[in-house]
């Protein structure tokens, strides 16, 4: 832009303008005494719309960016309670997402809770199940730590299902937190 | 841990319904306090009252169902 003389200034305004969403390029050339003929009269205009799609550009790859981030943020925080917070670096969330979730799955495999299989077959089965697929890789530990299988006939049982269920629905409240944390509509 | 060493651990730790209410109430109290409150002053008081309010009103559900458990 430097090959012009005096294309700073034009080109300065006209990103301005298109900045502000207001006037086009073309409103400051119409006013210029020379005429917009010449080829060099025309390239502010040219490099006013080059910057403008250069700024659009970088604006999509940092939203591109935030949404990958988010993406990738969030299954890690699904597949490991507490981990997706760690990842954007908040210590203190992950540590008490992990002992919460944790906390609460574990006391709910002592307890014999019901895990639901994925396909149960009837409509709160598979909600059961979606509760539970919360709980990310705990789900898939509860054949370890549940060797004797669960044991509703019991009240104590029946008190381990609602464990479960509420890890899984409590670690998905995290991911949504990530979420938001990782394309930035929180703090 | 292996689920061995879980089924001896469960068996010796007996956790009463009471008690069981209680870590419910606890867990999940701090969950919702990290995330709606983002001072560690307002995280401290909300995991309080609702700790607080999930004991008080599990009790009193309790003690209302009380008469049909017999």
């Amino acid at each position: 832009m430097n090959e012009v003389p005096g294309n700073e200034a034009t080109f300065g305004e006209a990103r301005v303008n298109q900045e502000s969403g207001g006037q086009t390029a073309h409103e400051h050339n119409s006013g210029d005494p020379a005429g917009s003929d010449t080829p060099a009269e025309q390239s502010p205009v040219s490099h006013a719309h080059a910057d403008g799609t250069v700024a659009a550009r970088h604006s999509f790859g940092a939203t591109a960016g935030r949404s990958a981030l988010a993406l990738f943020a969030a299954s890690a925080a699904w597949l490991v309670p507490g981990l997706g917070h760690l990842l954007l670096g908040r210590w203190g969330r992950a540590l008490v997402f992990f002992a919460a979730v944790g906390g609460l799955v574990v006391t709910g495999y002592w307890l014999r809770g019901n895990v639901f299989p994925p396909h149960s077959g009837d409509p709160f089965g598979t909600l059961g199940f979606l509760a539970d697929a919360g709980t990310g890789a705990f789900y898939y530990f509860s054949r370890m730590f549940e060797a004797a299988g669960p044991d509703v006939s019991r009240a104590a049982g029946d008190y381990g299902t609602r464990f479960i269920a509420a890890a899984g629905v409590v670690n998905v409240l995290a991911v949504l937190d990530v979420i938001e944390i990782a394309t930035h509509r929180r703090s | 841990m292996n689920c061995g060493t879980f089924l001896v651990i469960a068996r010796a730790l007996r956790l009463s319904h009471f008690g069981a209410l209680l870590l419910f109430a606890l867990l999940v109290s701090l969950v919702l306090a990290c995330l709606t409150q983002r001072t560690a002053a307002g995280g401290v008081k909300y995991a309080l009252w609702s700790f607080a309010l999930f004991v008080l009103i599990g009790v009193g559900v309790a003690w209302l169902m009380y008469p049909i458990s017999r």
